[in-house]
């Protein structure tokens, strides 16, 4: 008998599965607009894995997307919980990864660290899952443009407002959205999303970002 | 019971050790007969013990297909054969007079749920040792037994009819 016994995962997989992925395909198609949807309560193991970043893994890893951890997710409940439910192998290399999964969004590496994709295949680049804030403030921080993100129909359109972001990160973003169709896709997991509740919002690299204000760069 | 699992989880800080070889050998042996087993006989078996513990499923009993393999005559290039069912599912078990927790899993040709339920939990109970002499004697080894009669009986009913070539002769020397 093992000495870590795994915990369950989704009380209904499938069912539970497919609305974290209609909730991200909503996130992404409409960049900037929080999405939230509650979930049947499921387990989260030990370590800094929100809710959202769990779901996340649980409706989208499997044996064929390798994952990357930043060091503070990467604990052994974790690693135990991801191999067990989705059977996806991990990597040290961050350019390897299909999904990051980034905890601590302050120490993480570079955003031109991950795959980007190949000009023949750019659906094979990275998803950046970042565990991020996403307070429900109107404070304008941040401007998207780009498509999905006017005139889009789930009423008014609030601006994004992530933060805890490091500091070059808008910056590198604007890189990322000027390497198109190549590039990374982010979505943002509400850290502070408690038990099955999960709110996500979505950055697809066809995302521009316009800054009205400059915090700290 | 979910409850209990994520304390031993969060007591316990060694990493899952490799089993020595004999003890994953008789383990094999064992998962093998409850996948080979009939249905009935592990649901009557089950019956008796159901109510002395408690388990929760850590993945409910799933179907999918499984690709086999094979090798024209067993040595050649390996080629896809066809799909087959398979229903697997892991519990997680822990029984009224113990203080510890085991998990069991299953594999289980076709589209069997209870089937895959039932292996599961006979799989952890196997791994506490009063239950496994138990069991071994009442479950294990009788299903063991009627399944080596009953390969032996079609190897005996197959033996009859077959055909030996060697009396035919082709009459080229005469």
């Amino acid at each position: 008998m093992s000495a870590l016994p795994p915990l369950p995962g989704f009380s209904n997989p499938v069912d539970n599965a497919q609305a974290v992925f209609r909730a991200l395909l909503t996130a992404f198609s409409h960049p900037g607009l929080p999405v939230s949807i509650t979930l049947p309560p499921f387990s989260i193991p030990a370590g800094k894995f929100s809710s959202g970043m769990l779901a996340l893994a649980l409706a989208l890893c499997d044996k064929d997307t390798p994952l990357w951890l930043d060091a503070a997710a990467d604990t052994p409940e974790t690693r135990r919980h991801l191999r067990f439910h989705c059977g996806a192998p991990f990597t040290a290399e961050p350019a390897e990864a299909s999904f990051a999964f980034i905890s601590r969004p302050e120490g993480m590496p570079r955003l031109r660290e991950f795959n980007p994709g190949l000009a023949e295949y750019p659906d094979r680049s990275a998803t950046l899952v970042i565990s991020a804030e996403l307070p429900p403030s109107q404070t304008p921080a941040l401007e998207l443009t780009g498509p999905g993100v006017k005139g889009n129909n789930l009423g008014v359109w609030q601006p994004a407002h992530v933060s805890g972001l490091p500091t070059w990160f808008w910056e590198d973003w604007a890189a990322n959205s000027a390497a198109y169709p190549l590039g990374v896709d982010v979505v943002f997991a509400d850290k502070n999303a408690r038990g099955p509740v999960i709110r996500l919002l979505g950055l697809p690299r066809t995302s521009r970002v316009r800054l009205e204000e400059f915090p700290c760069m | 019971m979910m409850e209990y699992c994520r304390k031993t989880r969060a007591t316990s800080h060694n990493l899952p050790v490799e089993a020595p070889q004999e003890a994953q050998a008789a383990r094999k042996r064992r998962m093998a007969a409850l996948a080979l087993a009939d249905e009935a006989t592990l649901e009557a078996e089950a019956a008796k013990f159901f109510d002395s513990f408690s388990y929760t499923f850590l993945r409910r009993p799933e179907a999918g297909l499984v690709m086999l393999e094979g090798r024209a005559g067993n040595s050649g290039q390996r080629f896809n054969l066809g799909e087959m069912p398979v229903t697997r599912c892991v519990v997680c078990l822990k029984p009224q007079d113990s203080g510890r927790a085991a998990e069991g899993y299953s594999f289980i040709q076709g589209n069997r749920p209870r089937h895959a339920e039932l292996a599961a939990v006979f799989d952890a109970l196997l791994q506490f040792d009063g239950w496994a002499e138990a069991l071994e004697r009442s479950l294990i080894e009788p299903l063991l037994a009627e399944r080596a009669e009953r390969l032996q009986k079609r190897a005996q009913e197959t033996a009859r009819t077959k055909v030996d070539f060697f009396t035919l002769v082709r009459g080229e020397d005469e």
